[in-house]
């Protein structure tokens, strides 16, 4: 009995402990099912397994914890591995790696001025309209801004 | 690796360690694999020229193109010419070899309805080369009036990849190439033609989620004739080009231990209808720290290569020795290890890879060109010992969130063979090499880079007991600095200086230029005095400006 109460005591704060270090990360077919019941707007990041910025990037800017409890609090995170073979649902679409070997949600998503560059880190509103786009490497401080600037404009 | 824009490649992937089931046999130490970009992500037209102060003009254009609604297609030029006698040692040798050379490169990626790949690229490359005394001229192509030494080549190639219209994934991968030499070297012909065909069928099996197989055969043709003695009877009468089947079977199994531990192995059966049967295993393990910071690789392989003196080693066809194989030549054998540790640190404001690599070669057989026994000769002998490359390399990648970036790396090594029991170090081959290149972009557009490279002394062929130039060349240094700035979306202009610190070797590292034709000289009682040019052990092109312009239109 005491063994019981002890973890269903404990169990609590490993919650707690896991959403201030973690930053939860969903896939495209999670996100749908989440946002019916709760809309929120999405970052996605796209990023490649050579690309070294990227790496850099979720070992920093995404392990920050300021960034961390912005984003777990009011956005679904997605990390987008632009080279994948896998087929995505989303809403109703469905998008597939091309011959050219690029990916539908890549070339969506990871294109500015028509060139795909990596990492890329997109936002997308509640309306699932792509709203900002940035290429490159984003520090945590620079995220940080950009992320607060577009919730205070949207929840207006 | 000339001819394919640099705005066409996506990247260049170096695999270290041996690389045999899926590359074939002659992968021994690794593979660099140059990946060009997907027509989806390639700009529509990039075009790059560049000029240098000694004359040499460069131009690259990439451009992207629709053949029809389903066909997309990339191509590029690359022109080249440098016609300069350019001769600052004064040793009435051009220090650069005249070149004119063009290079076209198309790649066509085709779409299918089951969205499974099918692409074809093909290259051609046209160069009339040229180098010797300053007063040559082509008239005197093969003549002993004025030396030159004067290479025509052709050369077409094509590749392509295309994925069989299965439920399972099975792929088919293809090329041909050909190439044709017409040279002279003073008065000695080399005409040379070489034809290769292959073929490749792989089946990728995901077996389970931790379990992927790779089934193979594959198929080379190799067609090589030439003018020497290298393709001739055995009786040494009639020409008898060599032509050599090359069937193969592979299998290589890759499986995921757990989170941190990988593991694949691999076997390969080739039977060259020369040579006979050539098996090459290959063990990799790979094991990464759970954050991935943290990666250990250790392969393990044999390599096996057939030695084509007379086209991979200028020396044989220059200079005034005699050349000569003892023997019939075996293919070349050999077992080789490659342990690799990368460390991943990533802070807010910097990103640093580090990466130290140590690697291990046993020869069991080499074909070495022997300059010493005899300086009249340069003789090629099958290997009555064993040679060993071994060495450690270390690179640091550092990578400034600010705009900085730094990459260095450092190898060292000792190549060596011994017979005999007696150890020599190979020649013209350095113990250590070092190189650099630091990058910076400021906020207006505008960056900087500074190269360089530096070497460690080498052991050079001398000509006899009197020579009297020194065994060992000294430590060298070749430093490049570019400056370059972007206007808008579009434009580029950079400039910049190669070889600051002007580095050529000594002037008289070509022997005996001012008689390359050894007339009234007893070479075998004074080989000093011989015509030899094998002692140069680094390039004549000393410091030289240059300026250039590039265009992207995406």
């Amino acid at each position: 009995m005491k063994k019981i109460c002890l973890i269903l005591l404990l169990s609590p704060l490993f919650n707690l402990a896991q959403q201030t270090n973690k930053l939860a990360v969903y896939t495209f077919e999670e996100v749908e099912k989440l946002y019916q019941q709760h809309p929120k707007p999405l970052l996605v990041f796209v990023y490649t397994d050579w690309c070294k910025i990227c790496f850099g990037m979720k070992n920093t800017t995404f392990k920050n914890e300021q960034i961390i409890k912005i984003l777990n609090a009011n956005f679904y995170v997605i990390f987008l591995n632009a080279e994948t073979k896998n087929e995505i649902a989303f809403f109703g679409k469905s998008f597939k790696n091309s011959t050219a070997g690029i990916h539908d949600l890549t070339n969506i998503l990871a294109s500015k001025n028509k060139q795909i560059g990596y990492p890329t880190t997109v936002i997308v509103n509640k309306d699932l309209s792509i709203e900002l786009q940035f290429q490159g490497f984003l520090k945590s401080t620079k995220l940080k801004s950009v992320l607060e600037s577009f919730l205070i404009k949207n929840n207006k | 690796m000339t001819g394919i824009p640099q705005a066409l490649i996506e990247r260049v992937e170096i695999v270290k360690g041996p690389a045999s089931t899926l590359y074939g046999s002659e992968a021994v130490g690794g593979i660099i694999n140059i990946i060009t970009k997907k027509p989806g992500n390639s700009p529509k037209l990039t075009t790059d020229s560049f000029a240098s102060s000694w004359g040499e003009i460069n131009t690259d254009i990439g451009l992207r193109y629709k053949i029809s609604e389903k066909t997309d297609a990339l191509l590029g030029v690359n022109y080249f010419n440098f016609q300069q006698r350019i001769d600052n040692n004064n040793d009435n040798f051009t220090d650069l070899t005249l070149q004119n050379r063009i290079s076209i490169f198309n790649k066509i990626n085709i779409e299918r309805k089951s969205k499974k790949a099918f692409s074809i690229a093909s290259r051609y490359v046209y160069e009339d080369r040229w180098g010797g005394e300053l007063d040559w001229e082509r008239e005197f192509r093969g003549t002993n009036q004025i030396y030159g030494e004067s290479i025509y080549t052709n050369r077409w190639e094509t590749f392509g990849t295309y994925e069989l219209p299965t439920s399972e994934n099975i792929s088919f991968q293809f090329s041909a190439n050909g190439h044709y030499q017409d040279s002279f070297y003073g008065t000695d012909a080399y005409t040379a033609s070489q034809f290769i065909a292959f073929g490749q069928l792989v089946y990728n099996k995901q077996l389970s989620e931790k379990n992927n197989l790779l089934l193979g055969l594959a198929y080379r043709y190799t067609f090589y004739d030439d003018n020497t003695f290298a393709t001739l009877d055995e009786n040494g009468n009639i020409n008898e080009p060599s032509k050599i089947h090359l069937p193969g079977i592979f299998l290589q199994d890759e499986i995921k231990l757990n989170e941190q531990n990988n593991l694949l192995f691999g076997a390969r059966w080739d039977y060259n209808s020369v040579h006979g049967n050539i098996f090459s295993p290959r063990i990799n393990y790979k094991w990464n720290s759970k954050e991935q910071t943290d990666i250990v690789r250790l392969s393990l392989g044999n390599g096996f290569r057939v030695a084509n003196i007379f086209t991979e080693d200028h020396a044989a066809l220059t200079g005034a020795r005699e050349v000569v194989f003892e023997g019939e030549l075996k293919p070349e054998t050999s077992w080789n290890a490659n342990l690799n540790y990368v460390k991943k640190i990533n802070t807010e404001n910097s990103f640093i890879t580090l990466d130290a690599s140590a690697f291990y070669t046993y020869f069991d057989n080499r074909i070495l060109p022997d300059y010493e026994t005899d300086p009249n000769k340069i003789i090629y002998a099958n290997l009555d010992g064993f040679s060993v490359s071994k060495g450690i390399s270390l690179n640091a990648d550092v990578l400034f969130t600010n705009g900085l970036s730094i990459n260095a790396g450092a190898t060292l090594m000792d190549v060596s063979f011994t017979e005999n029991n007696i150890k020599t170090r190979q020649l013209l081959t350095e113990s250590f090499s070092g190189v650099w290149s630091i990058s910076y972009k400021f906020s207006n557009n505008f960056s900087i880079d500074y190269t360089g490279n530096l070497y460690g002394p080498m052991r050079l062929p001398l000509l006899g007991e009197k020579d009297v130039r020194p065994e060992f060349s000294p430590w060298y240094s070749i430093q490049n600095i570019q400056l370059s700035k972007k206007f808008g979306n579009n434009w580029e202009v950079y400039g910049g200086i190669k070889n600051l610190l002007n580095f050529t070797p000594p002037a008289n590292s070509i022997n005996g230029a001012n008689n390359p034709f050894d007339i009234g000289i007893d070479t075998e009682k004074n080989p000093e005095l011989a015509f030899d040019p094998s002692y140069v052990y680094a390039s004549n092109q000393g410091i030289r400006g240059f300026v250039g312009l590039r265009y992207t239109l995406f």
